[in-house]
């Protein structure tokens, strides 16, 4: 019987939620700003996602995210840390995707813009950064993400569309510091 | 229509959501009128559109192997338990993802679910926007060995981008076509303006696979080494084709 239990309980993972597994660990890393931390918070989030019974959610990847969501906030509140993406870390991130690309001046341009776009990212403040990454990242609903984040729509337009501002701001003034610099 | 500074104060607000695709329709319709009417607030549309479709390159990033195969082993060995704490709240989830409660959508009407609009929509706005807005290109260059690098530099594929006489190259911007990002590149032939849009043909099953005529725009899609390319413009379809064929197979 526990047994047979195991068994159903792994074919609903198979099928509800390991699709959604990069989408999770993204989500983790963008909140945590660590990979080791994203592992640890994906794994707990599943565990969890592995135990639960009910009904089947409408939207797997929007439950798994939240359940994500949770973990990353539970464990940063506990340890402290948080918020502080390591710029090392995302340096030899870069570096390893680079490696993989043929070398040309324009390349090094569009790796030097891809590092700006995710130090931007990385230092908007919590609240604002979720929804972006729930929505231009994981593509979600705006109804999708007011559930994974517990909060009325027009609180996701308006963190949304601050969020963005402030990505933009932070672009152009780097791009503008850029040409200075230049 | 004339565009008015009041306009802009109303619709200002409502730009990432059009970008979204979450307002209703007739919201919708009335502030892409006043975009066609105001190079202002067409430029910010165009700037948050750049943006997301440069965001969405950051949905690359895959879960590490040894996480996935960790996971597996703990997830057999573990047997499923009854009700865990987070029971309620996935429940109170699961009801919102069914789409039957309005999560505090108070006093916003304007929300709008349906998301899909088609892809030849897609298409053409993203060109006529640019336009419209007269932004640069996110990498403006004439120069083959700078455009594509970049492009592959953000996107899964190299679409050719070819120098060629005829039709010059001024550059290329990434676009969210169909919710994912996309390769545009910009040509010119007298005063007109091309974009050719450009995505690996296995995520491009929703793409028109045939030339379309919409709004004085022709639409000319072709596949070539497993790219799927859409050239957009007001130019008419004869010398639209040429660069076609100069794009596909390129001088001697």
């Amino acid at each position: 019987m526990a047994q047979d239990g195991g068994r159903a309980a792994e074919g609903r993972w198979t099928r509800l939620f390991a699709p959604h597994l990069d989408a999770a660990f993204r989500l983790a890393r963008w909140l945590t700003g660590s990979r080791a931390e994203a592992e640890d918070v994906v794994q707990e989030a599943c565990l969890r996602a592995w135990r639960a019974t009910g009904p089947e959610p409408a939207s797997p990847r929007a439950w798994l995210l939240a359940i994500t969501r949770n973990a990353a906030w539970t464990r940063l509140s506990r340890t402290g840390a948080g918020n502080v993406v390591s710029l090392e870390e995302a340096a030899r991130e870069l570096d390893r995707a680079a490696a993989a690309l043929p070398g040309a001046e324009a390349l090094v341009a569009a790796r030097e813009r891809s590092a700006v776009l995710r130090q931007a990212l990385a230092a908007l403040p919590a609240p604002l950064r979720e929804a972006v990454v729930l929505r231009d990242i994981e593509d979600l609903s705006y109804r999708e993400i007011a559930a994974v984040l517990d909060l009325p729509i027009g609180t996701v337009m308006s963190r949304l569309a601050r969020g963005r501002r402030r990505l933009r701001d932070m672009l152009a003034k780097e791009a503008a510091d850029a040409r200075d610099a230049g | 229509m004339r565009a008015t500074p009041a306009d802009c104060g109303r619709f200002a607000d409502l730009l990432d959501a059009l970008a979204d695709e979450e307002l209703a329709p007739g919201m919708a319709a009335a502030l892409r009128d006043h975009l066609a009417a105001c190079p202002a607030c067409a430029a910010e549309a165009a700037a948050i559109g750049a943006l997301r479709a440069e965001l969405a390159t950051l949905r690359d990033e895959a879960a590490p192997e040894a996480l996935r195969q960790r996971l597996a082993a703990m997830l057999r060995d573990d047997a499923p338990t009854t009700a865990t704490p987070d029971r309620r709240r996935l429940l109170a989830l699961t009801a919102a993802g069914v789409g039957g409660i309005a999560i505090g959508a108070g006093g916003f009407g304007l929300l709008h679910d349906s998301r899909p609009e088609t892809i030849a929509h897609d298409l053409l706005t993203a060109h006529a926007r640019a336009l419209l807005a007269g932004a640069p290109p996110q990498i403006a260059s004439g120069n083959t060995h700078q455009v594509r690098p970049w492009l592959s530099a953000h996107l899964p594929v190299a679409p050719r981008v070819p120098e060629t006489e005829d039709f010059p190259l001024l550059g290329a911007r990434l676009d969210l076509i169909g919710r994912r990002p996309a390769a545009a590149i910009l040509y010119r032939r007298r005063a007109h303006a091309i974009t050719v849009f450009a995505t690996a043909e296995d995520l491009a099953q929703d793409w028109p696979s045939r030339p379309m005529t919409r709004n004085g725009f022709q639409l000319l899609p072709w596949v070539a080494d497993g790219i799927r390319y859409v050239a957009v413009s007001d130019l008419n379809p004869g010398e639209l084709a040429m660069l076609a064929e100069r794009i596909r197979a390129p001088g001697p």
